[in-house]
């Protein structure tokens, strides 16, 4: 096997390592949907697959093999080497899986949000009643951002259970999350001011907020907080 | 093995370069958006090149002259029509298309594949169908004017078109299952250099450029349509999952979200990298903006007619 060939089974085998890898930890989710895993791994099977055949059965035409193609293979050979057995840029394939351990980035967190903004409350539209529950009920940011503005009033009076990290804008206090269709470069923040407790947690730390939508001021969305606690970031940033 | 040491020292060395000189937090901001667009194309990478490596070894040239009409101007909208039968997103088919010309595609009836297959593939309009459930109409549009972008790019091409470099000719002699194994690999790492280098390009534009700029030109619907065509060149999203971002942007005009779902599989950073690494830089310098320019009057007029 000549040395590009085996630098592209080498690149091949690489990166189907670490579409395994991050479909099996999980950690995918911290960049891409989480569905997107099953197809990381059937991309990883592939790969690794390629790469491996290509490493033990290596049958390529040696010189001096064959009569009339040996030579056919030369001509070609003289014009076409440099585009046909050049890894070129195909080594850049490992920039990601580098920068994946070696900076090993946290998620996406408050810097993010004046990137990408944050949406905001929509136009009223008709939500079904939140569901009948005794305690607080668990509700994604972005919902609660969707229903501030709810012509039914959805909110009103229920205790809700939010989860995000923390975000310190201008010294208050705001619990923020992401959504993304796809990946991470498709994220869309959703964030409410949270009120009523004192402020103890750093930027981008993750909390649980128990309380209750107060009011719209301006386009911002308030929440009177009766809880916060510090959780362990979830291996799952967006929702 | 060498430039792959080469490449992890001055890795190191980099990050801690940079690390003292930017802000952390942007820096992970980068590194989060350049491994989400490298990662979440890898799977379509992957079905893209085995399909290419398929043409290159088993797609025999007299069976497309036999379905492909001869009269160019009629291929072209053939191709770009055919483009419904590849289920992936736009990192899948530039190899395909690439192997195609290979293979005896014109280069005109080639490129309308590569432009409408990752915006008219079923699966692409379930999911702008399920992003948009009260607007079946825009899943038509989207497809009509996918198509009509697509062939008018062809037929354009046909006049101005510049010779694509010349492509890694493999004269395998192995030939079957072997064959394909080389074809797919080299495919692979080639395209996947590209796309690394579009990642880049995208994470870089959406870590200096803030996205909420955009908010307030919505009301003007003329420079919304700019406005979106710009935003879907500079997020690189695949195209499944594009129709879900434009279901977020409500504060633009339906026709401006058409041309968002329009350009965006065709023109994006991450594919004019791909298209200048496979077809040569010359192409890519006329290729991209001529599709662009197409794209936003088709989705203007389209979606000015039917949305």
């Amino acid at each position: 096997m000549d040395r590009p060939a085996f630098s592209r089974s080498f690149i091949a085998f690489v990166m189907g390592l670490l579409a395994l890898r991050l479909a099996i930890t999980g950690k995918h989710r911290q960049f891409v949907r989480a569905g997107l895993g099953p197809y990381l791994i059937a991309a990883g099977l592939v790969l690794c697959l390629l790469a491996v055949i290509a490493l033990l059965h290596d049958d390529a035409p040696d010189l001096g093999e064959r009569g009339d193609d040996h030579n056919h293979y030369r001509d070609h050979s003289a014009n076409a080497d440099s585009v046909r057995h050049s890894v070129g840029p195909g080594w850049l394939l490992l920039l990601p899986v580098m920068a994946l351990f070696l900076v090993a980035p946290a998620p996406i967190g408050s810097w993010g949000l004046k990137q990408v903004g944050s949406s905001s409350a929509g136009r009223s539209k008709n939500w079904a009643p939140l569901p009948l529950a005794s305690g607080p009920i668990p509700v994604r940011l972005r919902e609660v951002v969707g229903r501030a503005n709810d012509a039914t009033l959805s909110l009103r009076g229920r205790p809700l259970l939010l989860e995000g990290f923390v975000v310190r804008p201008g010294g208050s206090f705001a619990l923020a999350r992401y959504s993304i269709a796809c990946c991470a470069a498709d994220a869309q923040g959703a964030q409410v001011l949270v009120e009523g407790q004192p402020i103890s947690f750093a930027s981008d730390s993750w909390v649980r907020v128990i309380g209750s939508f107060v009011e719209m001021r301006g386009d911002v969305v308030v929440v009177r907080a009766s809880s916060v606690d510090p959780i362990p970031s979830p291996p799952e940033p967006f929702e | 093995m060498a430039v792959a040491a080469a490449l992890m020292a001055a890795g190191l060395i980099g990050r801690r370069f940079f690390a003292e000189r930017l802000q952390a937090a942007a820096l992970a901001h980068w590194t989060n958006v350049f491994i989400a667009v490298s990662v979440q194309a890898l799977p379509f990478l992957v079905l893209g090149v085995v399909v290419s490596g398929t043409i290159a070894t088993f797609l025999k040239p007299s069976l497309i002259r036999r379905v492909l009409p001869t009269n160019l101007a009629l291929a072209v909208p053939v191709a770009a029509l055919s483009g419904a039968v590849l289920p992936g997103c736009e990192c899948s088919s530039v190899p395909v298309a690439a192997r195609l010309t290979q293979r005896g595609v014109p280069l005109p009836a080639a490129l309308a594949f590569l432009l409408s297959a990752p915006a008219v593939n079923p699966v692409v309009l379930v999911a702008t169908a399920v992003a948009f459930p009260h607007r079946p109409m825009l899943v038509f549009a989207r497809f009509f004017a996918s198509v009509l972008t697509a062939s008018v790019v062809g037929w354009l091409w046909m006049r101005v078109g510049v010779p694509i470099s010349a492509q890694a000719d493999e004269h395998d002699h192995r030939g079957g299952w072997r064959a394909m194994v080389d074809a797919s690999l080299h495919d692979f790492v080639h395209a996947g250099g590209y796309l690394v280098i579009g990642a880049a390009a995208a994470a870089t534009l959406q870590t200096v450029v803030p996205r909420g700029a955009l908010d307030r030109v919505g009301s003007n619907p003329v420079i919304a349509v700019f406005a979106l065509a710009g935003l879907a060149i500079v997020l690189s999203i695949c195209s499944e999952a594009d129709a879900f971002v434009a279901t977020g942007l409500t504060q633009f005009s339906l026709t401006a979200r058409l041309v968002f779902l329009v350009v965006g599989p065709m023109v994006d950073l991450k594919l004019i990298a791909l298209q200048a690494g496979t077809f040569g830089r010359r192409f890519a310098l006329r290729f991209a903006p001529l599709t662009v320019a197409v794209a936003i009057v088709v989705g203007s007029v389209v979606g000015t007619v039917l949305l």
